[in-house]
């Protein structure tokens, strides 16, 4: 388990949120979609051009360029 | 009210096929407006069911009821203030979870709800299975199985909501934050209670939970009550964003204790929207596939529309004749004939572009592939200050600007909204092709297509620069964060795109009725006036303006017809083909309007790109500046749009004409 | 996935087939239009010679397809060489892909007919069917056969 934020994470790997860092309506909006601690996100993969990136929580693909990602601290899971 | 008239409200996420939902549904029985005093696009029809008056409200797709954008309080608003009988929520079965969010918001508002579990068949088909009674048994509501898209399970949903609608109470279950909020609620419930209007109007724990939950909204919704000073200060000794995320956390908790019994969700293997996607992001195809794409539907909405105008330009050349033959006097046939029918004739022989470009967005829109382009673009679009979403209005704006403005709603941020907007005008709508295809096609024949191809590219070259330039100066700043569902690929229905193509075109339709039928009647005045001069000579009204602002556009190129026309592009630009056509006394005779521009002195081929370059840029046109202000909100913004359009038109189109002319 | 390793040679083949072809066709056409385009050689016009029959002299961005379409057979190919499964996602996409603009440009030729043939009769105007077959056209036709083949098998993935 290694703890870090999102935008560090390579495609292929699974996390579990441990803190959102957002604040105001980016926070609400990520709750809204479903980053809350607990949640377990997986990267999928990079858009062609290197940003934004895809990920997959609760069952649907969720995109996030980075400067967003940075804000989520996740742990790893195996 | 009477007893058979029940009110439902439609609702759910984004992407869950609400609007295929919708339109199954009503059938053509709908009616499009606005929410009173917002922008936001309200639509409502009416089903005749087992005797019962069925009026379907749909409500804008959202993820949350927080208020996060216009969109959610709208939703909200309604079900709160106008209290329909029975709220449905249309949920995708292949992603339930993320769906009952909403739900949980749904059901503290305190209406009878109905949860439509559509695209069950998807679902099933990856292996899931569904325990819709349990579902029911949790939620405390009944679950109805839908495939909107094959008009499966519609029947039901509406048996389901006329019995809903005469059960006497509703016991939605309620989701408990535990002890410590609950306390809090119980508490702000009780202040609020205290005022009796408020109490009978509103879902007094519902209005506790959202302003615990720190909605600005709400707050200001009772702030003109006698209670709002002790609420306030209830609120203030709390740390609401602390509150607000617990809230958040327990709803997702409750969600994931009930979400494993509703539902047996199987290994997920790579699905083929998975395996699709793959291809369609890939690091080095994703942008060629692209590209590929939108150059795919530009092909197809103007090459394919070709013989589907010349039907309607024959139509109205035929009427035309007719009001000749059987008209008189000779001025009352010239007005209907050259002035009206030609006017409105040219404008209606662009009519297949428009609705094939719109039947191609829908499928675009509907497969899925449209978020993708938004992913695979967001980082160009950040680079010139926009975001991923300004590409869907901004492709719309191909088809026309007026819908492209619209659609910057989506784009919650007002700052990257106001740039979109700024910027959509240069992106050439269907109205300007008319003006490329003539004069490309009159002037350069062989490589018309790449020609106009250029100008459309030359289009999106001055937004980026100008989106760059505005982000730098008066929208200082970065654009919001971009956070995006990607949708799975569907396989779009005929229908819905049908239905899309159909709404889109038609308010065109509407639009060439009203302000462009007026323009081209103006223009035969003008031409005609005053009484007794040649039609649309020098001497008459249009000549003579056309000479007045000659000097202005003298070094573009311009001789006064040019400038006319221009002048009248104002009201809509596909005018300045059809008063060309009554200026060189053609009317809509396209053939003879090409062979008098080959046959002007004035004409070369560099006037022409001149000509292209200015009536891209150089303003947009009424119903255009009419929805800038409306969507702005603001006078200011309106005029810098025309203004700094008008600035850009006149130097690039001096550029082109000068430089031509050298290297001529 | 098991099964679809087994007969991977099959589309292994395919692939390479379905490459191979659209990437052929696509720099012969982009020689073809580009150097019409330049004037470096004297049009060819469409009776002479079965060059001009096959390609359109002057789609330049038409050539650019096909190698895209082509690069994704052959992407395709290379992550199926390479034992990936996932490989046969880009035949999957490259057969519709190439379905979809042969449609694009089957619905273009449709509709020049119809103009050809509402202005002034097909005889008398010179346009001829052959003028707008394109290669994206013709080739189509393998990849549909790819599609009747494996259709059942891609419906498949869906489970």
């Amino acid at each position: 388990m290694v703890e870090c934020t999102l935008n560090d994470l390579r495609p292929g790997i699974k996390a579990r949120i441990i803190k959102v860092l957002a604040k105001g309506t980016v926070r609400r909006k990520l709750m809204d979609m479903g980053m809350v601690p607990g949640s377990e996100i997986e990267v999928v993969r990079t858009a062609p051009l290197g940003d934004p990136i895809e990920f997959r929580i609760k069952g649907y693909s969720l995109s996030m360029r980075k400067q967003e990602a940075v804000n989520i601290v996740v742990e790893t899971i195996a | 009210m009477a007893d058979n008239r029940i009110r439902v409200a439609l609702t759910g996420n984004p992407n869950v096929g609400k609007t295929t939902l919708f339109n199954v549904i009503t059938g053509s029985r709908q009616h499009v407006g606005n929410w009173p005093g917002v922008t936001v696009e309200k639509k409502s029809g009416l089903k005749i069911y087992k005797g019962y008056e069925i009026e379907v409200i749909d409500l804008p797709g959202t993820y949350s009821l927080t208020a996060y954008s216009l969109d959610e309080v709208v939703a909200r608003d309604f079900i709160v203030d106008e209290k329909p009988d029975v709220v449905v929520q249309i949920v995708d079965a292949t992603n339930i979870e993320r769906n009952l969010y909403l739900t949980t918001q749904l059901m503290e508002l305190g209406s009878k709800m109905i949860i439509a579990l559509n695209m069950y068949d998807l679902a099933e088909e990856r292996g899931d299975k569904l325990h819709v009674e349990k579902m029911e048994k949790i939620l405390a509501m009944p679950v109805v199985r839908t495939i909107a898209s094959d008009n499966v399970g519609i029947s039901e949903l509406l048996d389901t909501v006329i019995a809903e609608k005469q059960k006497e109470n509703h016991h939605a279950r309620e989701i408990g934050y535990g002890d410590e909020i609950e306390s809090r609620i119980i508490e702000v419930e009780k202040v609020l209670s205290q005022d009796k209007e408020l109490a009978s109007r509103y879902p007094l724990r519902w209005l506790a939970v959202r302003l615990l939950d720190g909605d600005e909204n709400i707050l200001r919704k009772i702030a003109g009550s006698g209670i709002a000073q002790e609420i306030k200060s209830i609120l203030s000794s709390l740390d609401i964003e602390v509150y607000e995320a617990l809230m958040a956390d327990k709803r997702y908790e409750i969600i994931s204790a009930m979400f494993p019994q509703m539902c047996e969700r199987c290994m997920t293997r790579m699905t083929t929207s998975d395996m699709i996607d793959r291809v369609m992001t890939n690091k080095y195809l994703g942008i060629p596939i692209f590209l590929a794409l939108m150059w795919g539907a530009f092909e197809l909405t103007f090459s394919f529309a070709n013989p589907f105008m010349t039907i309607i330009e024959m139509i109205f050349i035929w009427l035309g004749e007719m009001a000749a033959v059987h008209i008189h006097p000779d001025w009352l046939a010239s007005l209907v004939g050259e002035g009206i029918i030609g006017g409105v004739g040219s404008v209606f022989s662009f009519i297949p572009n428009i609705f094939i470009l719109f039947f191609l967005l829908s499928m675009l829109e509907d497969s899925g592939y449209l978020a993708r382009a938004a992913f695979i673009v967001d980082r160009v679009m950040y680079k010139i200050g926009l975001q991923g979403k300004s590409f869907i209005p901004m492709l719309l704006g191909f088809g026309c600007n007026v819908p492209a403005i619209m659609a910057t709603r989506s784009i919650e941020d007002r700052m990257d909204r106001m740039a979109t907007i700024m910027v959509v005008p240069f992106i050439s709508c269907g109205a300007r092709l008319p003006i490329y295809i003539l004069f490309a096609g009159t002037f350069f024949s062989k490589n018309a297509g790449t020609v106009i191809f250029c100008i459309y590219l030359l289009g999106i070259l001055v937004a980026v620069a100008s989106a760059k330039l505005l982000r730098t100066t008066t929208l200082k700043g970065h654009p919001a964060p971009f956070i995006l569902e990607l949708p799975p690929y569907r396989v779009p229905t005929l229908k819905n795109s049908i239905r899309h193509m159909w709404d889109n075109g038609s308010m065109y339709i509407r639009k060439a009725g009203t302000i462009i039928l007026g323009g081209s009647v103006v223009i035969w005045l003008l031409a005609a006036l005053p009484w007794g001069v040649e039609y649309g000579s020098e001497v008459s009204f249009i000549g003579i303006i056309g000479h007045a602002i000659q000097p202005l556009l003298g070094p573009l190129g311009f001789d006064w017809k040019i400038s006319v026309s221009l002048l009248f592009g104002f009201v809509a630009k596909e005018i300045v083909v059809a008063s060309l056509g009554v200026l060189y006394g053609v009317g809509d005779d396209h053939f003879a309007l090409t062979d008098s521009l080959l046959a002007d002195p004035n004409m070369y081929s560099i006037t022409a790109l001149s000509l292209m370059v200015f009536s891209l840029l150089y303003m947009p046109c009424v119903a255009v500046v009419g929805i800038i202000k409306k969507e702005t909100g603001s006078w200011k913004w309106t005029a810098f749009s025309v203004a700094y359009g008008l600035v850009v038109a006149w130097l690039l189109a001096f550029v082109v004409f000068q430089g031509g002319k050298l290297l001529y | 996935m098991e099964q679809y390793s087994s007969r991977s040679k099959e589309k292994m083949f395919f692939a390479f087939l379905a490459g191979f072809l659209y990437l052929l066709a696509g720099s012969i056409q982009f020689v073809f239009s580009l150097s019409t385009m330049l004037g470096l050689f004297p049009v060819i016009s469409f009776e002479n010679g079965l060059i001009g029959i096959f390609f359109a002299p002057s789609d330049l961005i038409g050539s650019l397809i096909l190698v895209l379409i082509g690069s994704i057979f052959i992407y395709g190919l290379t992550e199926l060489r390479t034992g990936l499964n996932e490989g046969i996602a880009y035949i999957y996409v490259g057969i519709l892909i190439s379905l979809l603009f042969a449609t694009v440009y089957v619905l273009v030729m449709a509709g020049n007919w119809m103009d050809s043939f509402l202005l002034n009769g097909p005889e008398t105007n010179g346009w001829d069917l052959l003028y707008d077959l394109r290669p994206a056209i013709y080739l189509g036709i393998l990849p549909l056969c790819g599609y009747l083949i494996w259709r059942k098998e891609f419906r498949a993935m869906n489970k």
